[in-house]
Protein backbone atom coordinates (compact mmCIF):
# COMPACT_ATOMS: atom_id res chain seq x y z
CA UNK A 1 0.00 0.00 0.00
CA UNK A 2 1.32 3.71 -1.11
CA UNK A 3 0.53 5.70 1.77
CA UNK A 4 0.29 4.58 5.85
CA UNK A 5 -3.62 4.71 5.45
CA UNK A 6 -3.25 0.90 6.41
CA UNK A 7 -0.89 1.50 9.42
CA UNK A 8 -2.94 4.03 10.80
CA UNK A 9 -5.84 3.12 10.59
CA UNK A 10 -4.50 -0.58 12.39
CA UNK A 11 -2.82 2.00 15.33
CA UNK A 12 -5.98 3.42 16.02
CA UNK A 13 -8.18 0.59 15.99
CA UNK A 14 -5.91 -2.50 16.96
CA UNK A 15 -4.45 -0.85 20.29
CA UNK A 16 -2.84 -2.08 22.04
CA UNK A 17 -0.78 -4.99 20.83
CA UNK A 18 2.18 -7.07 21.03
CA UNK A 19 4.48 -7.60 18.79
CA UNK A 20 5.20 -11.78 18.65
CA UNK A 21 7.25 -13.83 16.75
CA UNK A 22 6.63 -16.75 18.37
CA UNK A 23 3.84 -18.54 15.97
CA UNK A 24 5.02 -16.88 12.76
CA UNK A 25 5.65 -19.83 11.37
CA UNK A 26 2.24 -22.01 12.34
CA UNK A 27 0.32 -18.98 11.36
CA UNK A 28 2.31 -18.93 8.15
CA UNK A 29 1.41 -22.69 7.22
CA UNK A 30 -2.23 -21.93 7.79
CA UNK A 31 -2.68 -19.07 5.84
CA UNK A 32 -0.77 -20.11 3.43
CA UNK A 33 -3.15 -22.94 2.86
CA UNK A 34 -6.44 -20.69 2.70
CA UNK A 35 -4.62 -18.09 0.67
CA UNK A 36 -3.96 -21.07 -2.02
CA UNK A 37 -7.60 -21.82 -2.30
CA UNK A 38 -9.10 -18.36 -2.34
CA UNK A 39 -6.60 -17.60 -5.00
CA UNK A 40 -7.56 -20.61 -7.49
CA UNK A 41 -11.32 -20.70 -6.31
CA UNK A 42 -11.85 -16.81 -6.58
CA UNK A 43 -9.10 -14.70 -7.91
CA UNK A 44 -8.10 -13.00 -5.34
CA UNK A 45 -4.99 -12.38 -3.57
CA UNK A 46 -5.27 -10.53 0.10
CA UNK A 47 -1.95 -10.07 2.24
CA UNK A 48 -2.80 -10.98 5.39
CA UNK A 49 -1.55 -9.20 8.66
CA UNK A 50 -1.24 -10.57 11.88
CA UNK A 51 -1.84 -8.78 15.39
CA UNK A 52 -2.48 -9.44 18.47
CA UNK A 53 -4.64 -7.11 20.25
CA UNK A 54 -7.68 -6.49 22.42
CA UNK A 55 -9.99 -5.74 19.21
CA UNK A 56 -9.90 -9.81 18.91
CA UNK A 57 -11.29 -9.66 15.58
CA UNK A 58 -10.92 -10.74 11.67
CA UNK A 59 -11.39 -7.99 9.15
CA UNK A 60 -11.14 -7.88 5.40
CA UNK A 61 -10.85 -4.43 4.48
CA UNK A 62 -10.24 -2.46 0.85
CA UNK A 63 -8.79 1.00 0.94
CA UNK A 64 -8.51 1.43 -2.58
CA UNK A 65 -7.94 -1.81 -4.95
CA UNK A 66 -5.79 -3.55 -1.97
CA UNK A 67 -7.36 -5.86 0.24
CA UNK A 68 -6.04 -6.96 3.82
CA UNK A 69 -7.33 -9.52 5.91
CA UNK A 70 -6.30 -8.26 9.62
CA UNK A 71 -6.71 -11.04 11.82
CA UNK A 72 -6.39 -10.99 15.56
CA UNK A 73 -4.02 -13.87 16.99
CA UNK A 74 -5.96 -12.81 20.56
CA UNK A 75 -9.03 -14.14 18.98
CA UNK A 76 -7.86 -17.67 18.32
CA UNK A 77 -6.19 -17.56 22.03
CA UNK A 78 -9.21 -16.62 23.26
CA UNK A 79 -11.01 -20.12 21.02
CA UNK A 80 -8.23 -21.95 22.20
CA UNK A 81 -8.94 -21.45 26.64
CA UNK A 82 -12.79 -21.34 25.93
CA UNK A 83 -12.86 -24.47 24.48
CA UNK A 84 -10.33 -26.11 26.96
CA UNK A 85 -12.41 -24.59 29.63
CA UNK A 86 -15.76 -25.90 27.82
CA UNK A 87 -14.09 -29.71 27.29
CA UNK A 88 -12.40 -30.21 30.44
CA UNK A 89 -14.69 -30.45 33.57
CA UNK A 90 -11.73 -29.63 35.68
CA UNK A 91 -11.63 -26.63 34.01
CA UNK A 92 -15.19 -24.88 34.35
CA UNK A 93 -14.46 -23.26 37.18
CA UNK A 94 -11.85 -20.82 35.39
CA UNK A 95 -15.09 -19.53 33.28
CA UNK A 96 -16.63 -16.71 36.13
CA UNK A 97 -12.80 -15.29 35.56
CA UNK A 98 -12.66 -15.40 31.71
CA UNK A 99 -16.20 -13.85 31.57
CA UNK A 100 -15.45 -11.08 33.78
CA UNK A 101 -12.30 -10.82 31.74
CA UNK A 102 -13.97 -10.55 28.38
CA UNK A 103 -16.64 -8.31 29.22
CA UNK A 104 -14.20 -5.69 30.63
CA UNK A 105 -12.53 -5.50 27.70
CA UNK A 106 -15.49 -5.24 25.93
CA UNK A 107 -16.50 -1.94 28.10
CA UNK A 108 -12.70 -0.92 27.57
CA UNK A 109 -13.53 -1.11 23.49
CA UNK A 110 -16.63 0.83 24.12
CA UNK A 111 -15.01 3.78 25.68
CA UNK A 112 -17.53 2.59 28.77
CA UNK A 113 -14.71 2.77 31.59
CA UNK A 114 -17.37 3.58 34.33
CA UNK A 115 -18.81 -0.23 33.12
CA UNK A 116 -15.47 -1.52 32.81
CA UNK A 117 -14.30 -0.79 36.45
CA UNK A 118 -15.89 -3.20 38.59
CA UNK A 119 -15.71 -5.92 36.36
CA UNK A 120 -12.13 -5.30 35.45
CA UNK A 121 -11.46 -4.98 39.11
CA UNK A 122 -12.91 -8.39 39.84
CA UNK A 123 -11.11 -9.66 36.73
CA UNK A 124 -8.07 -8.83 38.15
CA UNK A 125 -8.81 -10.85 41.26
CA UNK A 126 -9.12 -13.91 38.70
CA UNK A 127 -6.43 -13.34 36.22
CA UNK A 128 -4.16 -16.39 38.20
CA UNK A 129 -7.05 -18.66 37.53
CA UNK A 130 -7.56 -17.44 33.82
CA UNK A 131 -4.41 -17.90 32.44
CA UNK A 132 -2.69 -20.92 34.68
CA UNK A 133 0.20 -21.91 32.62
CA UNK A 134 1.51 -21.41 28.93
CA UNK A 135 -0.35 -23.16 27.10
CA UNK A 136 -3.40 -20.92 27.77
CA UNK A 137 -1.86 -17.61 27.33
CA UNK A 138 -0.12 -18.00 23.75
CA UNK A 139 -0.27 -22.11 23.40
CA UNK A 140 3.33 -22.37 21.54
CA UNK A 141 3.37 -25.44 22.94
CA UNK A 142 0.37 -27.09 21.23
CA UNK A 143 1.26 -24.88 18.28
CA UNK A 144 4.73 -26.73 17.93
CA UNK A 145 2.70 -29.70 18.48
CA UNK A 146 0.43 -28.93 15.39
CA UNK A 147 3.67 -27.48 13.22
CA UNK A 148 5.66 -30.90 13.94
CA UNK A 149 2.36 -32.67 12.16
CA UNK A 150 2.17 -30.38 9.11
CA UNK A 151 5.71 -30.82 8.69
CA UNK A 152 6.63 -34.29 9.52
CA UNK A 153 3.77 -36.48 8.75
CA UNK A 154 1.70 -37.34 5.60
CA UNK A 155 -1.70 -36.33 5.88
CA UNK A 156 -2.76 -39.57 5.63
CA UNK A 157 -0.55 -40.40 9.22
CA UNK A 158 -2.49 -37.53 10.46
CA UNK A 159 -5.55 -39.58 12.07
CA UNK A 160 -6.93 -38.29 15.66
CA UNK A 161 -9.66 -39.88 17.05
CA UNK A 162 -12.29 -37.47 17.64
CA UNK A 163 -12.48 -36.86 21.52
CA UNK A 164 -12.01 -33.56 23.45
CA UNK A 165 -8.38 -34.05 23.79
CA UNK A 166 -6.86 -32.60 21.07
CA UNK A 167 -8.20 -28.96 21.54
CA UNK A 168 -5.33 -27.48 19.60
CA UNK A 169 -6.88 -29.21 16.49
CA UNK A 170 -10.36 -27.66 17.21
CA UNK A 171 -8.42 -24.02 17.51
CA UNK A 172 -6.55 -24.43 14.23
CA UNK A 173 -10.10 -25.32 12.67
CA UNK A 174 -11.85 -22.57 13.95
CA UNK A 175 -8.94 -19.64 12.90
CA UNK A 176 -9.15 -20.66 9.84
CA UNK A 177 -13.56 -20.87 9.77
CA UNK A 178 -13.52 -17.63 10.82
CA UNK A 179 -11.20 -16.06 8.75
CA UNK A 180 -12.94 -17.89 5.92
CA UNK A 181 -15.94 -16.45 7.06
CA UNK A 182 -14.74 -13.03 7.02
CA UNK A 183 -13.61 -13.76 3.16
CA UNK A 184 -17.06 -14.99 1.88
CA UNK A 185 -18.39 -12.03 3.44
CA UNK A 186 -15.94 -9.88 1.23
CA UNK A 187 -16.78 -12.12 -1.89
CA UNK A 188 -20.77 -11.46 -0.98
CA UNK A 189 -20.02 -7.81 -0.96
CA UNK A 190 -18.41 -7.48 -3.84
CA UNK A 191 -20.29 -9.50 -5.97
CA UNK A 192 -17.92 -12.01 -6.55
CA UNK A 193 -19.91 -15.46 -5.90
CA UNK A 194 -23.23 -13.75 -7.44
CA UNK A 195 -23.59 -18.00 -9.06
CA UNK A 196 -23.02 -19.52 -5.70
CA UNK A 197 -25.40 -17.19 -3.94
CA UNK A 198 -27.80 -17.85 -6.37
CA UNK A 199 -27.38 -21.79 -6.84
CA UNK A 200 -27.30 -21.55 -2.44
CA UNK A 201 -30.60 -18.91 -1.75
CA UNK A 202 -33.26 -21.51 -1.76
CA UNK A 203 -31.84 -23.95 0.25
CA UNK A 204 -30.46 -21.39 3.23
CA UNK A 205 -33.58 -20.07 3.02
CA UNK A 206 -35.17 -23.46 4.03
CA UNK A 207 -32.58 -23.84 7.03
CA UNK A 208 -33.98 -20.23 8.24
CA UNK A 209 -37.73 -21.52 7.84
CA UNK A 210 -36.99 -24.80 9.04
CA UNK A 211 -37.49 -26.05 13.01
CA UNK A 212 -35.55 -25.21 15.69
CA UNK A 213 -32.48 -27.74 15.49
CA UNK A 214 -32.01 -29.67 18.70
CA UNK A 215 -28.68 -27.95 19.03
CA UNK A 216 -30.73 -24.63 19.24
CA UNK A 217 -33.08 -26.05 21.80
CA UNK A 218 -30.27 -27.23 24.01
CA UNK A 219 -28.41 -23.89 23.65
CA UNK A 220 -31.00 -21.46 24.42
CA UNK A 221 -33.63 -23.56 26.56
CA UNK A 222 -37.36 -23.19 25.94
CA UNK A 223 -38.26 -20.25 27.29
CA UNK A 224 -35.16 -18.14 25.71
CA UNK A 225 -36.59 -20.33 22.19
CA UNK A 226 -40.15 -19.11 22.67
CA UNK A 227 -39.16 -15.37 23.37
CA UNK A 228 -37.09 -15.48 19.83
CA UNK A 229 -39.69 -15.87 17.04
CA UNK A 230 -39.37 -12.79 15.43
CA UNK A 231 -36.87 -10.74 13.90
CA UNK A 232 -35.09 -7.74 15.72
CA UNK A 233 -35.27 -4.84 13.83
CA UNK A 234 -31.45 -4.78 13.86
CA UNK A 235 -30.92 -8.12 12.65
CA UNK A 236 -33.71 -8.91 9.55
CA UNK A 237 -34.02 -11.69 7.60
CA UNK A 238 -31.60 -10.56 4.76
CA UNK A 239 -28.78 -10.39 7.36
CA UNK A 240 -29.35 -14.00 8.53
CA UNK A 241 -29.85 -15.28 4.68
CA UNK A 242 -26.01 -13.29 3.97
CA UNK A 243 -25.00 -14.94 7.46
CA UNK A 244 -26.18 -18.51 6.74
CA UNK A 245 -24.85 -18.00 2.86
CA UNK A 246 -21.27 -16.96 4.20
CA UNK A 247 -21.38 -20.24 6.72
CA UNK A 248 -22.30 -22.54 3.71
CA UNK A 249 -19.49 -21.17 1.39
CA UNK A 250 -16.90 -20.93 4.12
CA UNK A 251 -17.92 -24.19 6.00
CA UNK A 252 -17.35 -25.76 2.27
CA UNK A 253 -13.84 -24.40 2.02
CA UNK A 254 -12.96 -25.57 5.74
CA UNK A 255 -13.48 -28.79 4.15
CA UNK A 256 -11.69 -28.57 1.12
CA UNK A 257 -8.89 -26.84 2.70
CA UNK A 258 -8.52 -29.39 4.99
CA UNK A 259 -10.49 -32.98 4.49
CA UNK A 260 -6.49 -34.47 4.18
CA UNK A 261 -5.56 -33.41 7.63
CA UNK A 262 -8.82 -33.82 9.95
CA UNK A 263 -11.60 -35.83 9.33
CA UNK A 264 -14.77 -34.50 9.10
CA UNK A 265 -16.00 -35.49 12.70
CA UNK A 266 -13.14 -33.14 13.86
CA UNK A 267 -14.19 -30.31 11.60
CA UNK A 268 -17.63 -30.36 12.45
CA UNK A 269 -17.06 -30.44 16.24
CA UNK A 270 -14.49 -27.70 15.42
CA UNK A 271 -16.81 -25.49 13.63
CA UNK A 272 -20.04 -26.07 16.06
CA UNK A 273 -17.44 -24.61 18.29
CA UNK A 274 -16.32 -21.90 16.62
CA UNK A 275 -19.74 -20.68 15.95
CA UNK A 276 -20.80 -21.20 19.75
CA UNK A 277 -17.72 -19.33 20.66
CA UNK A 278 -18.39 -16.61 18.29
CA UNK A 279 -22.18 -16.31 19.05
CA UNK A 280 -21.38 -15.84 22.69
CA UNK A 281 -18.17 -13.55 22.39
CA UNK A 282 -20.61 -11.13 19.95
CA UNK A 283 -23.19 -11.70 23.06
CA UNK A 284 -20.79 -10.09 25.23
CA UNK A 285 -19.99 -7.05 23.13
CA UNK A 286 -23.60 -6.60 22.50
CA UNK A 287 -23.87 -6.35 26.27
CA UNK A 288 -21.28 -4.05 26.44
CA UNK A 289 -22.68 -1.52 23.51
CA UNK A 290 -26.25 -1.46 24.24
CA UNK A 291 -27.16 -3.58 27.69
CA UNK A 292 -30.30 -4.33 25.85
CA UNK A 293 -29.89 -7.95 26.40
CA UNK A 294 -32.42 -9.80 25.11
CA UNK A 295 -33.11 -7.90 21.89
CA UNK A 296 -29.70 -9.48 21.61
CA UNK A 297 -29.98 -12.49 22.33
CA UNK A 298 -32.87 -12.90 20.08
CA UNK A 299 -30.66 -12.26 17.29
CA UNK A 300 -27.88 -14.91 18.16
CA UNK A 301 -30.38 -17.34 18.56
CA UNK A 302 -31.35 -17.21 14.85
CA UNK A 303 -27.50 -17.47 13.80
CA UNK A 304 -26.98 -20.13 16.42
CA UNK A 305 -30.25 -21.84 14.67
CA UNK A 306 -28.93 -21.84 11.10
CA UNK A 307 -25.51 -23.40 11.74
CA UNK A 308 -27.12 -26.07 13.84
CA UNK A 309 -28.92 -26.42 10.48
CA UNK A 310 -26.05 -26.34 8.00
CA UNK A 311 -23.80 -28.72 10.34
CA UNK A 312 -27.21 -31.18 10.18
CA UNK A 313 -27.37 -31.18 6.65
CA UNK A 314 -23.52 -30.65 5.56
CA UNK A 315 -22.10 -32.79 7.91
CA UNK A 316 -24.31 -35.43 10.22
CA UNK A 317 -26.01 -36.34 6.54
CA UNK A 318 -28.50 -39.04 7.89
CA UNK A 319 -27.07 -40.51 10.61
CA UNK A 320 -28.97 -39.77 13.14
CA UNK A 321 -27.46 -41.88 15.58
CA UNK A 322 -23.90 -40.68 14.77
CA UNK A 323 -21.86 -40.75 17.59
CA UNK A 324 -21.54 -37.27 16.77
CA UNK A 325 -24.78 -35.92 18.29
CA UNK A 326 -24.18 -36.97 21.27
CA UNK A 327 -20.77 -35.03 21.15
CA UNK A 328 -23.21 -32.10 19.91
CA UNK A 329 -25.47 -32.15 22.32
CA UNK A 330 -22.71 -33.07 25.47
CA UNK A 331 -20.93 -29.63 24.47
CA UNK A 332 -23.63 -27.60 24.15
CA UNK A 333 -25.25 -28.20 27.16
CA UNK A 334 -22.34 -27.96 28.56
CA UNK A 335 -22.02 -24.34 26.57
CA UNK A 336 -25.18 -23.07 28.19
CA UNK A 337 -23.91 -24.47 31.79
CA UNK A 338 -20.35 -22.86 31.69
CA UNK A 339 -20.24 -19.17 29.97
CA UNK A 340 -24.34 -18.31 29.14
CA UNK A 341 -24.96 -18.64 32.89
CA UNK A 342 -21.55 -17.47 34.03
CA UNK A 343 -21.94 -14.19 31.85
CA UNK A 344 -25.42 -13.59 33.29
CA UNK A 345 -23.79 -13.76 36.72
CA UNK A 346 -20.89 -11.47 36.19
CA UNK A 347 -23.72 -8.99 34.30
CA UNK A 348 -25.57 -9.04 37.70
CA UNK A 349 -22.21 -7.71 39.34
CA UNK A 350 -23.30 -4.19 38.52
CA UNK A 351 -25.63 -4.33 40.76
CA UNK A 352 -23.31 -4.88 43.42
CA UNK A 353 -23.54 -1.76 44.96
CA UNK A 354 -20.83 -2.00 47.55
CA UNK A 355 -18.55 -3.49 44.75
CA UNK A 356 -18.79 -0.05 42.70
CA UNK A 357 -18.63 2.13 45.49
CA UNK A 358 -14.99 0.35 46.72
CA UNK A 359 -13.88 0.46 43.12
CA UNK A 360 -15.13 4.33 43.04
CA UNK A 361 -13.27 5.03 45.93
CA UNK A 362 -9.88 3.53 44.37
CA UNK A 363 -10.34 4.44 41.07
CA UNK A 364 -12.65 6.87 40.63
CA UNK A 365 -11.22 9.90 40.53
CA UNK A 366 -8.85 8.47 37.39
CA UNK A 367 -11.66 7.05 35.75
CA UNK A 368 -13.77 9.98 35.59
CA UNK A 369 -11.17 12.48 34.81
CA UNK A 370 -9.90 11.02 31.44
CA UNK A 371 -9.77 8.55 29.19
CA UNK A 372 -6.10 7.69 28.73
CA UNK A 373 -5.80 7.28 32.58
CA UNK A 374 -9.20 5.08 32.72
CA UNK A 375 -7.94 3.22 29.75
CA UNK A 376 -4.28 2.47 31.44
CA UNK A 377 -5.97 1.28 34.56
CA UNK A 378 -8.06 -1.01 32.88
CA UNK A 379 -5.54 -2.34 30.70
CA UNK A 380 -3.55 -2.84 33.71
CA UNK A 381 -6.29 -4.70 36.09
CA UNK A 382 -6.87 -7.18 32.77
CA UNK A 383 -3.41 -8.05 32.52
CA UNK A 384 -2.96 -6.00 29.26
CA UNK A 385 1.01 -5.27 28.61
CA UNK A 386 0.96 -2.69 26.05
CA UNK A 387 4.01 -2.49 22.99
CA UNK A 388 4.64 0.61 20.62
CA UNK A 389 5.20 -0.45 16.97
CA UNK A 390 4.19 -0.53 13.24
CA UNK A 391 2.53 -3.86 13.03
CA UNK A 392 2.43 -3.10 9.37
CA UNK A 393 6.45 -2.99 9.33
CA UNK A 394 7.19 -6.67 9.51
CA UNK A 395 4.44 -8.43 10.62
CA UNK A 396 2.46 -9.11 7.60
CA UNK A 397 2.84 -12.97 7.56
CA UNK A 398 1.06 -14.50 4.51
CA UNK A 399 2.85 -17.32 2.26
CA UNK B 1 -0.65 21.29 16.59
CA UNK B 2 2.29 21.98 14.20
CA UNK B 3 2.25 18.29 12.22
CA UNK B 4 -0.27 16.33 10.37
CA UNK B 5 -2.86 13.92 12.61
CA UNK B 6 -4.06 10.86 11.92
CA UNK B 7 -7.15 10.26 12.80
CA UNK B 8 -9.80 7.53 12.33
CA UNK B 9 -13.66 8.06 12.74
CA UNK B 10 -16.63 5.69 12.63
CA UNK B 11 -19.36 7.90 10.51
CA UNK B 12 -22.29 6.71 9.05
CA UNK B 13 -22.19 6.01 5.56
CA UNK B 14 -23.57 9.04 4.37
CA UNK B 15 -22.43 10.22 1.03
CA UNK B 16 -22.83 14.14 1.84
CA UNK B 17 -21.10 13.68 4.79
CA UNK B 18 -18.11 12.02 2.91
CA UNK B 19 -17.92 14.25 0.00
CA UNK B 20 -18.03 17.78 2.92
CA UNK B 21 -15.21 15.97 4.74
CA UNK B 22 -13.23 15.36 1.52
CA UNK B 23 -13.46 18.95 0.08
CA UNK B 24 -11.74 20.40 3.19
CA UNK B 25 -9.09 22.08 1.88
CA UNK B 26 -5.59 20.14 2.58
CA UNK B 27 -7.33 16.87 4.55
CA UNK B 28 -6.74 13.82 3.20
CA UNK B 29 -9.68 11.18 3.53
CA UNK B 30 -9.49 7.62 3.13
CA UNK B 31 -12.27 5.75 3.14
CA UNK B 32 -11.83 2.23 4.44
CA UNK B 33 -14.07 -0.62 2.89
CA UNK B 34 -14.42 -3.36 6.05
CA UNK B 35 -16.34 -6.28 6.48
CA UNK B 36 -16.47 -6.34 9.70
CA UNK B 37 -16.51 -3.11 12.60
CA UNK B 38 -18.20 -4.68 15.78
CA UNK B 39 -20.96 -6.10 12.98
CA UNK B 40 -22.56 -2.54 12.70
CA UNK B 41 -22.97 -2.09 8.97
CA UNK B 42 -24.31 1.83 9.16
CA UNK B 43 -20.67 2.72 10.49
CA UNK B 44 -17.93 3.08 8.14
CA UNK B 45 -14.26 3.63 9.24
CA UNK B 46 -12.37 6.81 7.55
CA UNK B 47 -9.02 7.47 8.02
CA UNK B 48 -8.50 11.63 7.62
CA UNK B 49 -4.97 12.88 8.28
CA UNK B 50 -5.80 16.64 10.21
CA UNK B 51 -3.75 20.18 11.28
CA UNK B 52 -5.65 22.06 14.10
CA UNK B 53 -7.42 23.85 11.23
CA UNK B 54 -8.64 20.99 9.41
CA UNK B 55 -10.22 19.94 12.84
CA UNK B 56 -11.82 23.41 13.00
CA UNK B 57 -13.28 23.13 9.77
CA UNK B 58 -15.02 19.01 10.71
CA UNK B 59 -16.07 20.32 13.78
CA UNK B 60 -18.07 23.16 11.57
CA UNK B 61 -19.45 20.18 9.00
CA UNK B 62 -20.45 17.92 12.33
CA UNK B 63 -22.93 20.56 14.06
CA UNK B 64 -25.20 19.66 11.39
CA UNK B 65 -24.86 16.09 11.67
CA UNK B 66 -24.50 16.66 15.51
CA UNK B 67 -27.64 18.32 15.59
CA UNK B 68 -29.66 16.15 13.60
CA UNK B 69 -29.31 13.42 16.75
CA UNK B 70 -26.15 11.47 14.88
CA UNK B 71 -22.98 10.68 16.49
CA UNK B 72 -19.76 9.78 15.80
CA UNK B 73 -16.90 7.39 17.27
CA UNK B 74 -13.62 8.85 17.28
CA UNK B 75 -11.13 5.72 17.27
CA UNK B 76 -8.03 6.29 19.41
CA UNK B 77 -5.63 3.10 20.35
CA UNK B 78 -8.34 0.54 20.55
CA UNK B 79 -10.88 2.73 21.85
CA UNK B 80 -14.13 4.03 20.40
CA UNK B 81 -15.18 7.45 22.19
CA UNK B 82 -18.88 8.45 21.57
CA UNK B 83 -19.27 12.03 20.41
CA UNK B 84 -22.67 13.45 20.75
CA UNK B 85 -21.95 17.16 20.24
CA UNK B 86 -19.57 19.69 18.87
CA UNK B 87 -17.88 20.37 22.54
CA UNK B 88 -17.40 16.69 23.10
CA UNK B 89 -15.58 16.64 19.35
CA UNK B 90 -13.35 19.45 20.50
CA UNK B 91 -12.89 18.32 23.87
CA UNK B 92 -11.78 15.15 23.02
CA UNK B 93 -9.61 16.28 20.21
CA UNK B 94 -7.85 18.79 22.25
CA UNK B 95 -6.88 15.92 24.55
CA UNK B 96 -5.81 13.92 21.87
CA UNK B 97 -3.60 17.14 20.06
CA UNK B 98 -1.78 17.14 23.47
CA UNK B 99 -0.83 13.58 23.45
CA UNK B 100 0.50 14.10 19.87
CA UNK B 101 2.51 16.64 20.67
CA UNK B 102 3.82 14.88 23.29
CA UNK B 103 4.40 12.17 21.62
Amino acid sequence: MSDNTLANYLSATRFPYIIDNSMDEYYSIIFSKIKDNISVNFGISPEIYNVYSLYRQCEIIKIGNDISIIYDRYLGETFHLMSKILMLPHENERAFGLCCKLLSEAYRRNGKFKEALPIACVAHDFIGEIYIDDNDKSFIITRKYLQKYFHNHSSSEIIFECNFADIHLVTVISESFAVLHEISHFLFKEKLIETYIKDHTEECEQIIDEDYSIFTYLLTGEDRLKSSTSFDSDFSRQNLLEETICDNLALELTISIFKNDFSSDQIAIAILLNSYHLIWLKHIDQLACNSEKKSAFSSLIKRANSIGKLLEKKLLKNEIDSHLIIQFSSIISQYNYVFFEKINSVFELHNDSKLTEKCDLIFGEYINKDFIDASIIIDSLIGWNTYKGDVTENKKNGA
Amino acid sequence: MTTNFKLTLLIENDLELLNQIEQIDGSKLSLIESSHYDGDTTLIPIVITTTAIIIKQLALILVKYFDSKKQIKIVYKGMQITCNSVDEFDKIMTRLTQLDENE
